[in-house]
């Protein structure tokens, strides 16, 4: 039997279904918790056993909900698991918090990129994660309370397939906010303040009780998890199949085989599309989906709180919602619990209006007047309430949220203010992200010599010369990254100018490289400290990439096509004739791109019989000229020599000679192709030079005319290739930086 | 003999109260949260005021039947029986519990048999105010 002010409502508390006073209610015992630390989030739970005559309360439906009420107001709103009759008229009721009832249904998580705490937890509760039409539990949001500035925290990072009570928990985790019991039986997001504790007098504390000094804790690690995504590199990869099943006419979930979140638009083959997001798509039908990965990467923000080696670690490595935007402010908060928590005490209280999360004064075990926050309570009720607290003394909350939330791009070099705002922080904080002067560019390969072609040779015996291959793409600038606590008031700074490009090549088998950009300062700070990498650094607020190596996805594959010499012309024998394969066109993408120009190999020279020299275009005996040469970027192929005759003597054509390589590559951060790839050159590569034209194959010759006529004959070389172009200055260095 | 009528379970039964038999108790009826405090006061889990009445029965010689329905009601195996009492210049009613009695065999007298020395409590099922 309990007080009887107390009741317990079942259903919607505007019209019960079943009411419960004190002399109904046998016995009631509620337990939550609050994580001060943050570091979890427990269901709370409540059993009571009730007397009732009406025997329909054993069916009543899960998840109804339960409120409970005390001297006429609401004090906690609880969801049914499940009613027990333990003897005749007798039932004993379970029942969990909003927390618990999430943690039996699945979420297909999502991918943020700022939205607002609220909507990712309406998200949560609401729907699944892909159907945003959904609304499986307004009960619950009806529930809810955002205290001031938490609703609208910009959430960024992943969530991937979980339980909805783990996707809600991810996000609070992530931003320092707890889930508390608030008035009126609400459930409030909050963060912890440093309220006036409210004091429990002495003669509410039952004798008894324990503390319990804090742990040595020595260090903090926190994974900072970062995903990008780059179409040359991740390439499509198959998501999803089903096409060795039956088609499916009704709506299923297909979830994507990746433990990344998908971060562009898949390909959807044979299916029909409803909803999809980073993990999974509601389709129908039988089919495949597609996409390349994202990269997922990460890196560990550490905090030593003491020099003990005995002291445990503090490891968060799977929370994907902590990423750039707010490792620091997670470490700090992890570290501002750990370094200052002095005790956990517990006592039992007789409760007067005390909840979990509310700072409270009291004398511990020891006699001490603490004060700290309430971590857990466990409600037994009687004539009155008897909880047994425990109590996280010696801490101070920081605010929720938090994190950088501006991002600049500084080139060039002057000096930058650190702005106001930085300063009216917990802990005033920048991160700098230097990235030095790209290489230059490789320069293209030189195209290969013409070959000769002597009688009776096929196809694929004799070849023109070969085109030049384009050099490398120019390595991305060294970056470097550091964060600055307590900035000063500003800071000179110095972005390294890109690297020149190769000089050209005439080998066909080398490309001279292009050389080192300069580093970038900022301060006392260098991107001299830092490596380069060939996927860049990515800026997380407007996902542009930046210091990457060169590489086509800023242009498209036909350059990577096109940027290569033409092939030299030949000629072969087949089927008792002469077959002709005309030299190669090269184009110039870089000057105009996505117009080009087009680069025409040469002309073969004229034949000769025995009596005149004619345009090579026939079949007839007896010495051909040579064949042209091919094209590259910049020049036309050089024209086949024709074929000579000196008295008796014949010598059939030289090949004509590759075009040299003349286009030189814009300079990478050029405004080269709109301004809309400009930012992505800060710091990249240089661009690779054109490889040059492939020399024309040397004229062939029709040797039975020759036999028992007195003239001799001999065959021309082909033609030399053409020198490859020089590769493309690097991008200019940049520096990024987040408050 | 007294005059105090007896109502147990809305039945008024003809039978005689002994002169000064009939006492009262209460007990205030405290929660398994009781305890004492840290500076020494006790913390009070108080569930609501219980109350006893004992009385003693006779019959009423001309009506010993009555007395007879009487003991077969308060000897049933019921978990309770509600009771009217006298409480203050009224009555109080509430559910009681009444677990045990015993009375002595004294002899027949007119062909009926006599009984008497009967002593019952009724305690309260349950507290009654709180």
């Amino acid at each position: 039997m309990v007080a009887e002010s107390t009741l317990i409502l079942l259903g919607d508390p505007s019209d019960p279904d079943f009411e419960f006073n004190g002399r109904q209610i046998i016995d009631l015992t509620e337990d939550t918790a609050v994580s001060i630390s943050g570091e979890e989030m427990s269901s709370d739970a409540l059993t009571f056993s009730v007397k009732c005559e009406d025997a329909t309360l054993a069916a009543a439906a899960y998840a109804t909900q339960i409120t409970i009420v005390r001297n006429a107001l609401v004090k906690s709103t609880f969801f049914l698991r499940y009613v027990e009759q333990t003897k005749e008229n007798i039932y004993q009721i379970e029942a969990t918090s909003a927390v618990g009832l999430l943690s039996k249904e699945y979420f297909y998580g999502g991918y943020y990129t700022g939205q607002t705490l609220q909507t990712v937890v309406t998200s949560i509760i609401n729907t699944n994660g892909l159907d945003t039409t959904m609304t499986e539990h307004p009960e619950i949001i009806s529930l809810l309370q955002y205290d001031e500035g938490v609703a609208s925290i910009p959430i960024y990072g992943w969530i991937k397939i979980t339980d909805k009570r783990e996707a809600l928990y991810q996000v609070l985790l992530s931003q320092g906010v707890r889930l508390m019991k608030g008035e009126n039986g609400t459930l409030l997001l909050t963060g912890l303040y440093n309220y006036t504790p409210a004091d429990i007098a002495d003669e509410n504390i039952f004798v008894g009780g324990s503390t319990e000094y804090a742990e040595d804790v020595s260090l903090i690690e926190v994974t900072e998890h970062t995903f990008t995504y780059n179409p040359v590199y991740d390439e499509p990869a198959k998501l999803f199949d089903n096409t060795n099943s039956q088609s499916a006419g009704t709506k299923f979930i297909a979830v994507f085989n990746t433990d990344s979140p998908i971060l562009t638009t898949p390909t959807f083959s044979g299916l029909t599309v409803y909803y999809w997001n980073c993990n999974a798509a509601i389709v129908t039908g039988t089919g495949t989906i597609s996409a390349g990965k994202s990269r997922h990467t990460e890196s560990v923000i550490s905090r030593k709180i003491s020099e003990n080696a005995e002291g445990r670690t503090v490891s968060v490595r799977d929370c994907t919602l902590i990423t750039t935007q707010n490792s620091e402010v997670f470490a700090d908060r992890l570290y501002n619990y750990y370094k200052n928590v002095v005790m956990t005490a517990r006592a039992d209280i007789k409760k007067i209006d005390e909840r979990c999360g509310a700072r409270v004064r009291l004398t511990n075990s020891l006699g001490q007047k603490i004060t700290g926050f309430i971590s857990k309570m466990t409600e037994r009720a009687s004539g009155i309430i008897k909880a047994g607290c425990e109590i996280i003394s010696g801490y101070t909350p920081t605010a929720p949220g938090g994190g950088y939330s501006h991002a600049v791009l500084l080139t060039g070099s002057g000096s930058w203010t650190v702005p106001e705002s930085v300063f009216q922080q917990t802990t005033p904080r920048i991160k700098v992200i230097m990235i030095g002067g790209g290489t230059g560019g490789g320069s293209g390969y030189a195209g290969e010599k013409g070959g000769q072609c002597h009688y009776g040779l096929t196809y694929g015996e004799v070849t023109g010369g070969a085109g030049g291959a384009h050099g490398e793409g120019g390595e991305g600038g060294k970056i470097y990254t550091v964060t600055i606590n307590n900035p000063a008031a500003s800071y000179n700074y110095s972005c390294g100018a890109g690297g020149a490009g190769g000089a050209a090549s005439s080998s066909h088998s080398t490309s001279n490289p292009g050389s080192a950009g300069g580093d970038t300062s900022f301060g006392s700070y260098s991107s001299a400290s830092g490596a380069r990498s060939d996927i860049g650094i990515t800026s997380f607020f407007n996902g542009k990439v930046y210091g990457k190596k060169m590489d086509f996805d800023t242009y498209g594959a036909t350059i990577n096509n096109f940027t290569k010499g033409g092939r030299g012309g030949f000629a072969w024998w087949q089927n008792g004739g002469l077959s002709w394969q005309a030299p190669e066109i090269a184009l110039d993408v870089y000057t105009n791109y996505p117009n080009y120009t087009i680069y025409n190999g040469g002309s073969a020279g004229n034949a000769r019989t025995a009596s005149s020299e004619i345009p090579d275009t026939t079949d007839g005996w007896v010495i051909k000229g040579g064949r042209g040469g091919g094209a590259a970027a910049g020049g036309n192929g050089g024209n086949g020599s024709s074929a000579l005759q000196v008295a008796t003597a014949y010598m059939s054509g030289r090949g004509g000679k590759g075009a040299d390589a003349t286009i030189v590559p814009p300079k990478a951060s050029s405004s080269w192709n709109g301004a809309s790839y400009e930012d992505r050159f800060w710091g990249c590569g240089g661009l690779p030079g054109c490889g040059g034209g492939g020399g024309g194959q040397g004229g062939t010759v029709y040797e039975p005319a020759f036999a028992g006529s007195g003239r001799t004959y001999s065959y021309a070389n082909g033609g030399d290739g053409g020198n490859g172009g020089v590769g493309g200055q690097g991008g200019d260095g940049c520096i990024i930086i987040y408050y | 003999m007294a005059t105090t009528k007896i109502i147990v379970d809305e039945v008024e039964y003809n039978i005689r109260i002994r002169y000064e038999t009939l006492r009262r108790a209460f007990e205030i009826y405290e929660g398994p949260n009781s305890g004492t405090a840290i500076n020494g006061k006790m913390i009070r889990d108080i569930i609501g005021t219980k109350y006893w009445y004992q009385i003693d029965i006779e019959a009423d010689p001309a009506d010993p039947e009555s007395y007879d329905s009487f003991y077969q009601m308060i000897s049933s195996p019921d978990e309770s029986h509600e009771v009217t009492f006298p409480y203050g210049q009224t009555t109080i009613t509430f559910d009681a519990v009444i677990q045990s009695g015993e009375d002595k065999f004294m002899g027949m007298v007119g062909g009926k048999n006599r009984w008497s020395g009967l002593s019952i409590t009724f305690m309260a099922l349950e507290p009654q105010r709180g």
